[in-house]
């Protein structure tokens, strides 16, 4: 018989953390958890023969744990096999990430529609290629006037726009219906000062209430359950930051920057948009998770967004000042038993960057992850 | 400036207008909503320049040297020929020699706006069995075909194939209404089938089923390939026809390099079919041989484009501005 060989689906990415490494299936939107060490010989042996990654694997392990190794990558097909004269017609995945668009993402608080009207914000956008729009309108604002706000936009080429509104006390179900169906684009609505938290989408819509106020949801750190896998965001994430790149943020007053409590490059009233888009502006769309300290040791940063300020450190990296709820070095969530910070598994410099604390590290692990499980 | 002629909602067209606006060059998208109102045609020595009228604007067939012709097809407003309302024979004559005038003239502006294009309306005309004639003239492998209007003859071919399935001739559609769908795509014939089947039926298609290793996409563009091998085979729902997409599980589709000599092939056939721009599904088979199954002038490349990130909607953007250049 043909000798076969493997090779792993260029949809799915193994990518390695500290601790453990994730398998990315980036065309079935899901993920799993895999050792290290198996990603290693995957990658090492990649095109050879399947003997050969057998083979590795039982050294690491033994024969039946090689065994249903190879069989759980083939059932959830991460990688295939085939004889050994097709490998090389499969080609690798082209990671270029991009997109038709100056500007993909706008955030706009509305308070003054005549300054949107004014200084046409919407219609420069749209010719920035802007694809998604989130406004946050006022408490001035119910839907009634929302929706009159709205007609004024609808030829242009928006592919979804979001709504951020206050429960106001007209407002009920049925508006709600109605101000979805004249407004097509709309894909998600968040109301906020309800007076219950509840989700209750209708049609393609997602439709969120909140109790709260809404600048308390502004700040949103990672979280492993509004995580996506998806082909788009992971190459952008190789990158880009995906939560800065090709974004912008104009304030009630027309101030320009690249996301909320970010520094300011100009007013809309004073500057056109397309003209602030210079070096200066782009810097934080850079800060991808790969140039970041101890994101860049998570096995999580190609799915990860979150909205921190990246700072630059001298020697070319970013770092955030506050802290992640995960901590890559013992792959635990501050909500999982055995949690420790960060700065507690080493030495944090900001210029330096993080240094794992070896030792200590590796007698965190083991307390969580062997004697955990006795 | 570059003409497009496509349906007004497809989502392609959509994303390589977005390229254009972001490379901004200049472009005008028509389809058959847009009345075009031809104002004259001169014949010159070894040219022909027509002046016409569309979403208001007055053109000339030379201000687009770069045309992408994807979906719908033109309007002509003066061709609105009503028909007589007293029913006689010289009436009706009239009228057909009207009709025909009318076939002149649209055939020559088609002709000639679409003379360098990327795809033509007369693309989709294509005969499925004359493109397997040639395919197999040029030396490419395709299943053994068979057109059948008798049972006995299909009864025949089922001892002499393990498995046979059946498909249009013409391109797959869905036919059907919201209560009622006809699902044309490739089937399996089962026993039940046959039994199922009158002595004499209309002329259908049969072809062996090919055992496969994966199927292969393929988008065609100005002799460059963009593959993309389906693993289908392990999914029930996919392995007939992957166009039944399975939604919740999708197949891989890795990106693929044909060899090179299909790639030739290829080559050959398309350039025979005077086609420069199309979709081809081939199968490499458990034997392996790559056997060439069909083309589809005007295919779905984002289902290529898409899971390979080959970007070919920039690229075929980049592709008419570049030839807006020329
Ligand atoms: S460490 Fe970085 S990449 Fe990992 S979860 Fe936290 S923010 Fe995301």
């Amino acid at each position: 018989m043909m000798e076969m060989h493997y090779k792993i689906h260029e949809e799915v990415r193994f990518v390695k953390g500290f601790m453990r490494a994730i398998a990315y299936d980036l065309n079935r939107c899901d993920y799993d958890f895999l050792p290290n060490s198996l990603v290693d010989i995957l990658h090492k042996y990649n095109g050879n023969s399947l003997l050969y990654l057998e083979k590795a694997l039982i050294a690491i392990a033994n024969k039946t744990i090689a065994k249903e190794y190879i069989d759980f990558l083939i059932k959830k097909e991460y990688i295939f096999i085939i004889e050994r004269e097709y490998i090389n017609q499969f080609s690798c995945l082209n990671l270029e990430f991009n997109l038709p668009s100056h500007i993909f993402t706008a955030i706009i608080d509305i308070e003054d529609t005549s300054m949107v009207a004014n200084y046409k914000i919407i219609e420069q956008l749209n010719d920035l290629g802007c694809k998604h729009l989130l406004f946050r309108f006022s408490n001035q604002f119910d839907i009634e006037r929302i929706n009159v706000f709205l007609s004024k936009y609808k030829t242009l080429g928006f592919h979804s726009i979001g709504i951020w509104m206050y429960s106001l006390p007209l407002l009920n179900t049925k508006n709600i219906k109605a101000f979805c169906m004249q407004n097509v684009k709309i894909n998600k609505i968040s109301i906020f000062n309800h007076k219950i938290n509840k989700q209750n989408n209708f049609k393609t819509v997602e439709i969120q209430f909140y109790k709260a106020n809404w600048t308390d949801a502004t700040i949103c750190l990672a979280n492993r359950n509004n995580f996506h896998i998806n082909i788009t965001l992971f190459l952008e994430s190789l990158t880009y930051n995906p939560y800065f790149n090709k974004k912008i943020y104009i304030d009630k007053k027309g101030f320009i920057s690249n996301a909320p409590y970010c520094m300011i490059f100009g007013n809309i009233k004073t500057t056109n948009i397309a003209s602030i888009l210079n070096e200066d502006f782009k810097f934080l769309w850079a800060a991808s998770k790969d140039k970041t300290f101890i994101c860049k040791d998570c096995e999580y940063r190609y799915m990860c967004v979150d909205n921190r300020i990246p700072k630059k450190s001298n020697n070319g990296m970013f770092f955030f000042e506050n802290g992640c709820n995960y901590n890559p070095y013992i792959a635990r969530w501050k909500d999982q038993e055995g949690y420790v910070p960060v700065e507690e598994c080493g030495t944090y410099d900001r210029e330096a960057g993080f240094v794992p604390g070896k030792t200590k590290i590796a007698e965190l692990n083991k307390r969580i992850w062997c004697e955990g499980d006795n | 400036m570059i003409l497009i002629v496509s349906s007004h909602d497809d989502f392609s067209t959509n994303e390589i207008i977005d390229w254009l606006l972001y490379y901004k060059h200049p472009f005008l998208r028509i389809s058959q909503d847009d009345l075009i109102e031809i104002e004259n045609i001169e014949i010159q020595n070894n040219d022909v320049e027509f002046f016409f009228q569309v979403k208001g604007k007055r053109f000339s067939n030379k201000n687009f040297p770069s045309v992408w012709y994807r979906r719908s097809w033109l309007s002509f407003a003066e061709f609105n020929i009503q028909c007589p309302k007293i029913k006689s024979v010289f009436n009706q004559s009239i009228h057909n020699q009207l009709l025909s005038e009318k076939n002149v003239i649209y055939n020559f502006v088609n002709n000639n706006l679409f003379r360098d294009s990327i795809n033509t309306p007369f693309d989709c005309n294509i005969n499925k069995l004359l493109v397997l004639q040639i395919a197999k003239k040029i030396g490419l492998v395709i299943p053994y075909t068979k057109i059948i209007t008798r049972k006995k003859d299909l009864l025949a071919l089922t001892k002499k194939y393990n498995k046979l399935i059946t498909k249009t001739q013409t391109g797959g559609v869905f036919v059907g209404s919201s209560r009622e769908k006809l699902n044309t795509l490739t089937l399996e014939v089962s026993e039940e089938m046959i039994a199922e089947m009158p002595d004499r039926f209309f002329p259908t298609l049969f072809q062996e089923q090919i055992e496969k290793k994966i199927e292969l996409r393929v988008f065609f563009l100005e002799n460059q390939f963009f593959a993309s091998a389906i693993f289908s085979q392990y999914d029930k729902q996919t392995s007939v026809d992957f166009r039944n997409y399975n939604f919740k599980h999708p197949n891989r589709t890795p990106p693929y390099m044909l060899p090179h000599d299909i790639q030739e092939k290829l080559k050959q056939l398309m350039s025979a079919l005077h086609l420069n721009s199309g979709s081809i599904d081939l199968i490499l088979s458990s034997g392996g041989e790559y056997v060439f199954l069909e083309v589809n002038p005007i295919g779905q490349f984002k289902q290529v484009s898409k899971p390979c990130n080959y970007h070919l909607e920039r690229l075929i953007a980049k592709r008419l501005i570049d030839k807006d250049k020329e």
